[in-house]
């Protein structure tokens, strides 16, 4: 079960594993905004399109994740892809004098919208997989940490940034134990009769009835005992505290902010050439 | 024969980076109305090889025969799965998490009403096997939370006795629970076994084995280390290098080897060693 979660941490001693989570996120938000940077001209933004792909599986490669699984997880989208199409045939077009494709049901349906929803699909990617080299190169818990490190500032106002860090990483380190727990109850359920895969709708939903309940029943009792454990200990979420993992950067750090700025700027620099009017638009 | 596991093996995601084989060319042959109990250590494949039983896992290599008919053609078509599933009652290990209905009538009856029984019918069976695990009335419409650990364990086994299977396979029935609770189950489970039914149990306790079981197997590192009888089991030398045998066993192990005339297929408990004792005492005065 576990094999199937999208983007699980994969220990590997690649370049990009040993990036300091802080810069890694910090990354990740620059080349999402480059990602939906928006060029007017239509030639320009395929060819950056292309760029950002060969980019991405390099990096992908580089970091020695699995690219087929992010094939997989796009078998998932079609729903959504479905959605964007309806969504772009209803919204009028402001300019009505563009090529049509067919007409269906007395509305018009102008080559465009195909163009648009690729657009979103490829940027949608695009994130999803920079998303994924983030979660698979780093783990959960430097993750954690590098987000407390960006709240920080929030201490000013007195945001419990701790508090929230805590609890999230509480909540990462369960997922994998909550998924034993789920495959357990399943098979035991299973064992019983009861069946989630064949049926009808009505007889599923009371498969997952014996599911949820015994789960939910036993991650509150995980949870009661485990802030019992913490208050044993003397846990004080307001305490000054030292930290087992100090985060570090290095060169390397320095090194990928650097190549990065240069090809961020780069594109900037492409988007003003384009068009002289920079129009940004984010979704 | 009811149960025949054919050079089985089992990988855990095989081909991937971390495949893992839980299970190497393991075959035992379970006769009808066996007691057979399978010991090993943590990780040693036990629990595996005991949810392969009744198809919730399929083997990697090798076939599993239930009443001569193999569990990969059983489970083929779903309805099928659910007969394999009555021939075989599969009890997890702390089967008390399973629980889930507001009462303990609903959830009993909560696999024989998967099974396609009439839901009156199946209350009545349900009362009936709440009984049998030795709990009273005044328990059926209590919800399954307000119980101990080890009357949750026993709504949860009468949950898979309700829809009774020839073959019980127990994983770890007494774990954690009180002296008590432990030695009612253990009593029920061989008065199951003397009803005729066949019992498989997972332990780690040498007392159950020697007490109970007709029928031993011994699982290392994924591979059938020993397979016979308690009698040959607690005799083996090499069986004693990876399983702590009970006191007793061993105490009069040490005493044959002194010298003292003593059978230790008769030792069953303390008493019976005693009685041993003190035959070979009035044999020698």
């Amino acid at each position: 079960m576990s094999s199937m979660v999208f983007g699980r941490y994969v220990s590997e001693k690649t370049f990009v594993h040993k990036l300091d989570p802080r810069t890694k996120i910090f990354l990740l938000i620059l080349f999402s905004v480059a990602v939906f940077l928006h060029f007017t001209n239509n030639i320009t933004s395929l060819l950056m399109a292309v760029g950002y792909l060969v980019l991405v599986f390099v990096l992908m490669i580089c970091s020695k994740i699995n690219i087929l699984e992010l094939f997989k997880s796009l078998s998932m989208m079609w729903f959504m892809m479905l959605f964007l199409l309806i969504i772009y045939i209803i919204t009028p077009v402001p300019e009505p004098n563009l090529p049509v494709a067919f007409t269906i049901f007395g509305k018009v349906v102008y080559w465009d919208v195909f163009v648009n929803m690729g657009y979103i699909i490829v940027r949608l990617m695009l994130l999803i997989s920079l998303a994924m080299v983030l979660t698979s190169s780093t783990r959960p818990m430097d993750m954690t940490y590098a987000f407390e490190w960006y709240m920080h500032p929030l201490k000013v106002i007195r945001f419990p940034v701790h508090e929230i860090a805590m609890t999230l990483s509480i909540a990462l380190r369960f997922i994998p134990t909550l998924l034993d727990e789920t495959n357990r109850i399943m098979k035991a359920q299973e064992s019983r009769g009861a069946d989630f895969k064949h049926g009808s709708i009505f007889k599923r939903f009371g498969a997952i009835i014996s599911l949820i309940i015994p789960l939910f029943v036993s991650a509150i009792e995980r949870s009661e005992q485990l802030a019992n454990a913490m208050e044993a200990r003397g846990y004080d979420p307001k305490a000054k505290r030292s930290r087992y993992k100090v985060l570090k950067g290095s060169w390397r750090d320095i090194v990928a902010i650097v190549f990065s700025l240069l090809i961020f700027g780069g594109i900037v620099f492409l988007l003003v050439y384009d068009s002289h009017v920079a129009q940004i638009v984010f979704f | 024969m009811a149960i025949e596991v054919k050079n089985v093996s089992y990988t855990y995601s095989p081909k991937s980076a971390n495949a893992y084989e839980a299970l190497t060319n393991v075959s035992i042959t379970i006769n009808d109305g066996d007691y057979l109990t399978i010991v090993g250590q943590t990780g040693s494949g036990k629990s595996t090889l005991v949810q392969m039983l009744n198809g919730l896992e399929m083997p990697t290599l090798g076939e599993i025969f239930v009443d001569g008919v193999s569990t990969q053609l059983l489970c083929k078509k779903n309805k099928t799965t659910k007969e394999l599933r009555k021939k075989v009652g599969l009890v997890f290990q702390f089967p008390e998490y399973q629980l889930f209905e507001e009462t303990i009538v609903k959830d009993v009856a909560f696999g024989l009403i998967n099974n396609g029984m009439d839901k009156e019918q199946a209350y009545e069976k349900a009362k009936e096997y709440i009984l049998k695990v030795g709990l009273n009335e005044s328990y059926f419409n209590r919800s399954p939370f307000e119980l101990s650990g080890g009357e949750r364990r026993k709504v949860a086994i009468a949950g898979i006795l309700a829809l009774e299977p020839k073959t019980l396979v127990l994983d770890e029935p007494t774990a954690g629970l009180d002296p008590r609770s432990k030695k009612e189950i253990l009593e029920f489970i061989k008065s199951l076994h003397e009803e005729g039914r066949t019992v498989i149990l997972v332990t780690h306790n040498m007392e159950i084995v020697r007490k109970y079981a007709n029928h031993v197997v011994l699982i290392d590192g994924g591979k059938i280390f020993f397979d016979g009888t308690p009698d040959e089991f607690f005799l083996d030398e090499g069986v004693c290098k990876i399983i702590e045998i009970p006191e007793v066993i061993s105490f009069a192990r040490s005493l044959a080897k002194k010298g003292i005339d003593i059978d230790i297929n008769r030792v069953r408990d303390v008493k019976t060693l005693i009685n041993q004792i003190e035959e070979w005492r009035s044999k020698h005065e």
